[in-house]
């Protein structure tokens, strides 16, 4: 019985052979069928190109050769015309029968019943055409249209390969205890458009680490699958960027509403005493609804407050403590806290306007000593 | 004849009731806790039934019945004192500054709620350009790159 294995064109050891992470996904998931160009086709193009080996690379020629404009134009009509489409699913259908035909050892024991040269070339074909698609339109920033059915295969595909070729083989995601790497499994499956596997397989492991301190401290599920957020909490005090970059406008404005009641700060009189203001210009506040919930959640016991504000014990049980309610028509405008603010205690703090306890925080500028504020020494 | 009744809720406040009165919950001081001031307060009689049919804790009234709104007495709106600077002291947005014999330092209120604070020395050119009243903490920070001192190794209070 002929038996055969359809591998990678080139091994390891080979010359051309390149380890790197991107080529062994392509060798792996798309590259199995892989075509090579024509000998002629080799040479220097404007010193961009040195040599075309694959498909990408001949993509990659033709690219330099023609206008963005008219590759827009070209990659929409492919798409339009359905042919990927098409033959996609083919190629899908005849991978699964491959599938079934293939022995745990890789080698496909039933070779001959397919047609050696038939099904070569089918997938030769089809597979060019599938990766031209996606890879013309990845290249130019253009998400493939289709079917409910295609746009689960794409996502199922994406996810296969962020998690399987990346985020499975870093050491930050194989010490996440199981249950930490259930949920993150989760979240990257649930991620809108599958946007958190890919940044996380792009990225080194620092954000798999911030994802974990997300799910520590309890951080919400959309913030937790917010890659924008990761970042910032990945990054040290003082460079992380502003919140507007990574949250959504309707996120900040429901934020922003949530001190319609005012704003409560927690300081101490002699502080106010010395200071002359309650606080400074970049203070942390609650939503004055918010504390009465805390209050009766707590019982108004100091060690839970402190705990639901993030805070290190005992910040709040000094003998002059204040509690200062500071009126909406009061206190100007209410941030998003960015986590740059001096004072913040990085092994507390997360993204998204809540403390780590679960209480939604704001920013005010409490350093104009002219503000009215409603004091309850305690 | 009914006599005085009494009823303990979960935190030790007491909670009493003598014939043809209001129901009174008497507040004590407690231990870490932001009720630290006495006081005896008239309950609404919609508290006082559940605390008689037997609810004994403070979470739960609070929850229930908004009963800390109740205890705590906002003061009435007021604003800080004026600032009174002088030659060796700067009330500036948030923070002062000071010289102290030939020494300048930045003493700044912490952001974060509880009302920390920080202290560390600056140069004279910083000094000086603070007291120009220009500037809140942040824009300190900022002009003059600042934050590496922002950590509490270097807080000389």
């Amino acid at each position: 019985m002929p038996r055969g294995t359809w591998g990678p064109q080139f091994v390891e050891g080979d010359e051309d052979f390149d380890n790197s992470p991107e080529k062994e996904r392509d060798r792996e998931s798309a590259s199995r069928w892989k075509t090579k160009s024509p000998a002629s086709l080799g040479g220097t193009i404007d010193g961009s190109l040195t040599e075309v080996r694959d498909m990408a690379d001949m993509f990659k020629l033709a690219q330099s050769l023609i206008y963005r404009e008219t590759w827009t134009q070209i990659v929409e009509s492919i798409r339009n015309f359905n042919i990927g489409e098409q033959l996609s699913g083919m190629l899908d259908t005849f991978e699964d029968k491959i599938a079934d035909l293939r022995g745990d050892n890789g080698e496909y024991v039933q070779y001959h019943a397919l047609g050696e040269g038939g099904a070569r070339t089918f997938f030769t074909i089809a597979a060019a055409w599938k990766k031209v698609v996606r890879f013309g339109s990845d290249l130019l920033g253009i998400k493939q249209a289709g079917s409910p059915v295609n746009k689960l295969k794409r996502k199922h595909q994406d996810f296969n390969e962020n998690f399987e070729y990346s985020i499975n083989k870093s050491d930050n995601f194989k010490n996440l205890p199981t249950d930490s790497k259930n949920k993150l499994i989760t979240d990257i499956a649930e991620s809108k458009d599958g946007i958190l596997g890919e940044v996380l397989a792009k990225n080194d492991g620092d954000l798999i680490d911030a994802w974990k301190k997300m799910e520590d401290l309890r951080a919400d599920e959309a913030l937790r699958r917010n890659p924008g957020a990761l970042d910032a909490l990945s990054k040290p005090k003082r460079s992380r960027p502003d919140p507007s970059e990574y949250l959504e406008p309707g996120y900040l404005s429901a934020h922003r509403a949530k001190f319609d009641d005012g704003a409560v700060r927690f300081t101490t009189q002699s502080n106010i005493d010395k200071y002359k203001t309650l606080g400074g210009n970049e203070a942390f506040t609650m939503p004055k609804s918010e504390f009465d919930d805390l209050i009766a959640e707590t019982g108004g016991d100091l060690a839970q407050i402190e705990q639901r504000l993030g805070l290190n014990p005992g910040d709040l049980t000094g003998d002059d403590a204040v509690i200062a309610w500071i009126q909406k028509k009061d206190m100007g405008e209410v941030k998003m806290p960015s986590g740059n603010e001096d004072g913040v205690i990085d092994e507390f703090w997360i993204p998204g306007g809540k403390t780590s306890g679960g209480v939604s925080e704001g920013i005010v500028d409490l350093s104009n000593p002219d503000i009215l504020f409603d004091p309850y020494p305690f | 004849m009914s006599e005085k009744k009494e009823y303990i809720l979960d935190n030790g406040w007491i909670v009493s009731k003598q014939p043809a009165e209001a129901p009174i919950l008497h507040v004590t001081p407690l231990p870490n806790s932001i009720f630290r001031v006495r006081d005896d307060l008239e309950l609404p009689n919609d508290i006082y039934r559940d605390i008689a049919e037997g609810e004994r804790s403070i979470k739960e009234l609070f929850k229930k019945h908004k009963l800390h709104n109740l205890i705590i007495k906002w003061g009435e709106p007021r604003k800080v004192l004026p600032k009174d600077n002088s030659p060796a002291k700067f009330y500036g947005r948030g923070f002062i500054v000071t010289q102290e014999d030939n020494k300048y330092f930045l003493d700044y209120q912490l952001a974060r709620q509880g009302g920390g604070s920080r202290k560390f020395e600056i140069s004279k050119e910083i000094y000086e350009e603070a007291r120009t009243g220009k500037y809140a903490t942040s824009d300190l920070f900022k002009k003059y790159n600042l934050y590496h001192l922002d950590i509490p190794e270097n807080d000389v209070k």
